[in-house]
């Protein structure tokens, strides 16, 4: 008790009794404390009023005075000085009330009439002792608080994943991105299994990993996060966490969510293969012309020197062998076209020009309606002969999709320093799955075609600096949207 | 007819192209058409040919097994009247082709190519070349006939 021995004390007293005040001073001085200064008010008022000034180590709290009665005159002098240690005096009778005053905060109670001077002396001393522990104990509380609140705040606002997995494969601590990932606030997943919160799935592909870092040694590795929210990249790394002993206390999990780099390696990897692919493609293209070339003379000299000889049969294969020639150029030239860098020759002209002309490149069929509302406004900067390609495309992919007939619509529409066209048919629509993969080369629903077309339209949409767009309802129709730029300042290469 | 000395009808052509089927199928379509055809299956047998043969007009593949179809364009002999030559290339030489037309070729045909592309082609080469060959023997005989109506000793 070295707090205790150190300085003098000085008790507060409140008393109404004089008889009783009287009797406390006088035990005192029969224990063996070394200096206890006692100083003696009669009210709660005159009471609260001296421990303003602070140099009080303790209260004696007699309950019942003229100015507060019971409970309530400890509830206001707690409230007045919260850390004060206060020992309580009652009467007899009063025990309850006495036993309240300590669950609520009193170190202890003394009852009139059984109390000595011994006890007096060793109730405050300990009243005071217990008080400055429980002090103690409050102030360090806080702090680990503060500092495991600061822990979890560095730990949440860091973009990774943060635990600690005991032996047990519990989690002991989370931070919020856990939260974030599997929907689960860091409490809920503190003290659950890995198993449980991963997902059987998850768990199998880490289970050997985490056993490996239990038994000592450090893992970094990669994997697929399977979540309801979609798949994630992560790269781990797991260090044990060793106690004095050298035994494995735990698993620090340390996860980076590198998603992102992940896709853009894809990405890269993707057009890389095109790339590849279109060499490939321009070779075997150019390799095919001289044998088509072959056989389209051939053809011809069919159609013109021996014709007379062909029964129908033989004319009938000569005229597909001739359409077929005219498809397999048309492939070998998306082809081509798609594996060439796109190099814009930029003209002017307007939404209706454009519109018109590639109309007139195409043949439309007598059951489909074309309504051209495309507007004479605004004199827009592109590739005359590249955007016309494009637009012959969707006209094309939008005739096809009505082979009952229909209506195709186009508009245009200027918004802020971009024109809007919109091809809209009253087709057969495209699903979902459809319209998923709608922009992959090589895609196609058609029997006939090689799904280079919307390809291409992309790639000289986005040339320009624009974006396209698709919307379809099955059995309705689809609408396709482009956006192009009125004027490219800088011309992008595709 | 003054200068009608070479007729449509059997105008000689030399196809070079190092694809034997490509070289049969013109020789036989360009035989159908009534002209004369010889053929050649790289630049050094074009030369070879073109040193000993007279030809009206030479078509030449751009991609030869031994030099480029450009470079062909030079080593041909020069003739009179003047040996029409078409370059016949496909897409991803397009600016090759139309370098060499700016440089040393009269035109170019992409394949695959129409037949009928290919003859009109011709045909209209042929024209123009014997319009200036005609022109050519206008001039001289005229000059003469000039010189005749000066002196009329």
């Amino acid at each position: 008790l070295r707090a205790m021995n150190t300085k003098s004390l000085k008790i507060l007293l409140v008393e109404d009794n004089p008889g009783d005040a009287r009797l406390i001073r006088e035990m005192l001085p029969e224990s063996q404390h070394p200096t206890v200064e006692l100083e003696h008010v009669d009210r709660l008022s005159k009471g609260l009023e001296r421990l303003a000034a602070d140099n009080i180590d303790a209260v004696l709290l007699d309950l019942g005075l003229p100015d507060s009665q019971g409970f309530d005159t400890f509830a206001r002098m707690r409230a007045q000085a919260p850390k004060m240690p206060i020992v309580v005096l009652t009467g007899l009778d009063d025990e309850e009330l006495s036993i309240e005053a300590v669950q609520g905060g009193a170190q202890d109670y003394l009852v009139k009439g059984r109390v000595d001077g011994a006890l007096l002396a060793r109730s405050v001393r300990y009243a005071i002792e217990r008080n400055r522990l429980e002090g103690l104990v409050e102030e360090r509380s806080a702090k680990l608080a503060d500092s495991q609140h600061q822990l979890q705040l560095i730990a949440d606002s860091l973009p990774v994943v943060i635990s600690y997995v005991d032996p047990q494969l519990r989690y002991r601590f989370n931070n919020k991105t856990y939260e974030e990932w599997f929907g689960r606030s860091p409490n809920e997943i503190v003290g659950r299994h890995v198993r449980e919160i991963l997902g059987e799935q998850n768990y199998q592909r880490i289970h050997g990993r985490i056993e490996a870092a239990l038994s000592g040694e450090v893992q970094s590795f990669e994997y697929e996060l399977t979540l309801t929210s979609g798949t994630r990249y992560l790269s781990v790394t797991y260090i044990p966490d060793f106690g004095e002993q050298g035994q494995v206390k735990g698993v620090i999990v340390l996860g980076i969510d590198i998603t992102e780099r992940k896709r853009m390696e894809e990405r890269l990897l993707k057009s890389k293969r095109l790339a590849a692919i279109g060499e490939t493609a321009a070779m075997v293209g150019h390799d095919l012309r001289n044998p088509l070339q072959a056989i389209a003379g051939a053809a011809y000299l069919l159609r013109t020197q021996s014709v007379d000889k062909l029964d129908e049969t033989g004319r009938e294969s000569l005229q597909i062998i001739t359409k077929s020639i005219e498809y397999s150029d048309k492939i070998i030239n998306d082809l081509l076209e798609y594996s060439v860098e796109i190099k814009l020759q930029p003209t002017t002209t307007n939404p209706k020009a454009i519109t018109n002309t590639t109309l007139t490149l195409t043949r439309i069929p007598e059951n489909v309606r074309v309504l051209n509302q495309t507007q004479n406004e605004p004199t827009i900067e592109i590739d005359n002969h590249r955007i016309q390609r494009a637009f012959l495309n969707l006209i094309r992919n939008a005739v096809d999709s009505m082979p009952q007939g229909g209506t195709l619509t186009i508009s245009s529409t200027r918004k802020d320093g971009f024109v809007e066209f919109r091809f809209t048919d009253t087709g057969t629509g495209m699903p979902q799955e459809v319209l998923n993969k709608l922009w992959t080369p090589l895609f196609t629903t058609k029997a006939k075609g090689m799904g280079f077309g919307l390809a291409i339209t992309k790639r000289i949409i986005e040339a320009h600096g624009g974006t396209i767009t698709a919307d379809s309802t099955p059995r309705k129709g689809s609408t396709f949207t482009v956006k192009l730029p009125i004027q490219t300042s800088a011309w992008e290469v595709g | 007819m003054g200068g009608g000395l070479i007729m449509n009808e059997n105008a000689k052509i030399l196809v070079i192209d190092d694809d034997e089927n490509v070289r049969k199928m013109m020789e036989l379509t360009l035989k159908a058409n009534g002209y004369v055809v010889d053929t050649a299956g790289s630049g050094k047998e074009a030369v070879e040919k073109s040193n000993i043969n007279f030809y009206n007009l030479a078509l030449i593949d751009i991609r030869l097994p031994d030099m480029e179809g450009t470079a062909l364009l030079t080593s041909l002999k020069e003739t009179t009247p003047k040996l029409v030559k078409i370059i016949v290339t496909g897409y991803p030489s397009l600016n090759n082709a139309v370098e060499a037309v700016n440089k040393d070729a009269d035109g170019y045909i992409i394949k695959p190519f129409k037949t009928e592309r290919l003859l009109t082609l011709i045909q209209q080469h042929l024209k123009k070349q014997r319009d200036e060959d005609e022109y050519g023997q206008k001039k001289v005989s005229d000059y003469i006939e000039t010189r005749i109506k000066q002196n009329p000793l």
